[in-house]
């Protein structure tokens, strides 16, 4: 049935369309995604396709004849639950497409209608919403399966990961159900979103960081674990039997993290930083190498890092300098900087800010003057006027480190959100 | 679908500090001498030229990131579903290492049983649906329970003057306080 027909039935009124109804008997009767977008499809006489709302394709129709060439995962922006109309990227090349979110409060999935050249008339768009709901209806009877699913499989996860097994064979016979083999040790990961805001936005966004680092990290290593627990997304990685091989496995988890940083960016549209806990033989000790791994990611967004990828064995003066009291803290950083701290408020100077980015800049005057937007000869005279303030020596290793310290404090004192 | 996440929720406003929580506490577990697994202490506070007094009974705060949990060279701890932290005080060997590792002085040492022991929530109370003692004993309702998995939770605060660290260890309670100003530690005296 094409369009005109479409518009026929629809000026007709009264009763529910026909195409409607053919949609909603391929739903009654469970024949699954795949036949109802065949439907879809040629009663819009378009290539459509269904994605997930991180936008992995689930599936698609095309014309008799017709190569869409959809890929894996479509990077479409985030979007409000209004339609939208732009340049998806396909195997070939960019296609125009009418995308339609599917889901109101919170979305769903995609479904994806490309165009032939011209903009869908606004009468085929507004029937291709109402088709949508059919394809919404399949799409949350197969999410309420797949929820349930995961429910259990997370349940398991966090059980393993609380230290709720008391013996290795009952994790090895509770994995063998899901697939997995614990008889060999894994490694552990935690990853997280930069700047992420509560609310239902950002479950949602949640979700679909989830979806994707699953899709990826699953596809990329076999034997990857993945699993969402209170906004993070905890990866387990398979890893070879001794702690020899941890250096190559931790180098490869840094090499995937990165790729999935660059491959998922698109569809997130922003950073996440990523805690990677010890290496333990037995997956008994799991429990501890996720709690090390929150702590590795804990400390990076103490100390205001983002994007990074950090690992509890590296975490080194960071870790020591968390242990130390605050009152201890406060003197320290004052002793180091609060000369420097009242010589700028005296004399309205930006010299803190200065030192701050000469040693960001691993003591390269060249680069912190880049970084300052000012001239390299007025970043050493401000580097001597620094030296006279302070009484010491920026050659000397040991007042660097002092400062280094003093400005990475600067974290600490801002003390625990009040959320 | 969240799961329910047990919490503790204190009102600073409320609690007259009278010590029923920690006495009714010290007496149904009949704890060591030296033990306390709820504490009330006295927070004297100063900020932006305002002073102000209240006190803060608190416990384990069986945190999403417990210090216990990671370090006990045992496997003692263990942490539910619901997320109650708990020590299998049988596989303790009273080596103290969870004692030192936890910022709020939740688990104890009982030199008398040479094991540690911590306030559990009142888990078997709470699984046949009663409030914890020390929830039960005060009679201003200060102090009560709360499901962290409550989207109306994010109304409390997750810290208080007198208060350690929160950011790593994440502990599972709230607070309700009128303090206000702009607040970081080292604030209170």
């Amino acid at each position: 049935m094409g369009g005109l027909e479409m518009e026929k039935e629809a000026r007709a009124g009264g009763k529910m369309p026909g195409y409607l109804r053919q949609l909603l008997r391929a739903v009654a009767v469970g024949q699954g995604l795949p036949a109802l977008l065949a439907v879809l499809g040629d009663m819009l006489q378009r290539p459509v396709a269904v994605t997930d709302a991180a936008g992995r394709l689930l599936a698609s129709h095309c014309q008799e004849g017709e190569v869409a060439g959809w890929p894996e995962v479509l990077a479409l922006p985030l979007v409000a639950s209004d339609p939208w109309r732009g340049s998806v990227a396909l195997k070939g090349g960019e296609r125009t497409a009418a995308v339609i979110p599917l889901g109101e409060e919170l979305v769903q999935g995609y479904l994806v209608i490309l165009e032939n050249g011209r903009p869908l008339p606004a009468g085929i768009l507004a029937r291709a919403r109402q088709m949508a709901v059919a394809v919404l209806l399949e799409l949350s009877r197969q999410a309420a399966v797949v929820e349930v699913e995961k429910r259990y499989r997370n349940e398991f996860i966090q059980d393993l990961i609380y230290g709720n097994f008391v013996s290795l064979e009952d994790v090895i016979a509770r994995g063998q159900v899901w697939g997995w083999d614990f008889s060999r040790p894994y490694a552990l990961a935690v990853l997280e979103m930069d700047g992420l805001s509560g609310g239902a936005a950002g479950r949602a966004e949640v979700q679909r960081f989830a979806s994707l680092s699953a899709h990826y990290l699953e596809r990329w290593e076999a034997g990857v674990i993945t699993s969402e627990r209170g906004g993070q997304v905890i990866v387990l990685w398979p890893a070879p039997g001794s702690s020899a091989d941890w250096v190559s496995l931790k180098a490869r988890m840094h090499s995937l993290l990165s790729r999935l940083r660059s491959q998922a960016a698109p569809g997130l549209g922003r950073t996440f930083s990523a805690g990677i806990g010890r290496f333990y033989p037995s997956v008994l000790y799991l429990y501890r190498s996720y709690q090390e791994a929150k702590i590795a990611l804990g400390l990076a967004r103490v100390f205001g890092q983002q994007g990074g990828i950090n690992t509890f064995d590296e975490l080194g003066v960071l870790r020591l300098l968390y242990e130390v009291p605050q009152p201890d803290l406060e003197v320290f950083y004052r002793q180091i900087l609060g000369p420097l701290e009242e010589y700028d408020a005296c004399h309205d100077g930006s010299l803190v800010d200065t030192l701050a980015a000469y040693l960001a800049s691993n003591g390269n005057a060249g680069l912190a003057a880049k970084k300052l937007f000012i001239h390299e000869n007025t970043l050493r005279y401000r580097l001597r006027r620094i030296e006279e303030v302070l009484g010491v020596s920026l050659d000397r290793l040991e007042d660097r480190v002092n400062l280094f310290v003093a400005f990475t404090l600067c974290a600490l004192r801002q003390g625990p959100a009040r959320d | 679908m969240s799961s329910l996440r047990w919490a503790f929720l204190l009102d600073v406003n409320k609690c007259l500090g009278c010590r029923s929580c920690e006495v009714a506490c010290k007496n149904y577990y009949h704890l060591g001498e030296s033990q306390r697994y709820r504490r009330v202490a006295t927070v004297e506070w100063g900020n932006e030229g305002r002073d102000g007094l209240f006190f803060l009974s608190l416990a384990c705060n069986h945190c999403e990131s417990p210090e216990c949990f990671r370090v006990c060279p045992e496997r003692a701890y263990r942490k539910r579903r619901d997320g109650i932290v708990i020590h299998e005080a049988r596989l303790c060997t009273g080596c103290c290492t969870c004692v030192q590792a936890c910022p709020y002085g939740g688990p104890q040492y009982d030199a008398d049983a040479g094991k540690v022991g911590k306030c559990n929530l009142c888990v078997g109370l709470l699984d046949q649906g009663e409030e914890p003692v020390c929830v039960r004993a005060c009679h201003t309702e200060a102090l009560r329970l709360l499901d962290l998995s409550n989207p109306d939770a994010v109304a409390f605060a997750a810290w208080v003057p007198g208060f350690p660290d929160t950011r790593l260890t994440h502990p599972a309670v709230r607070f309700v306080t009128s303090c206000g100003g702009d607040w970081k530690m080292g604030d209170h005296r």
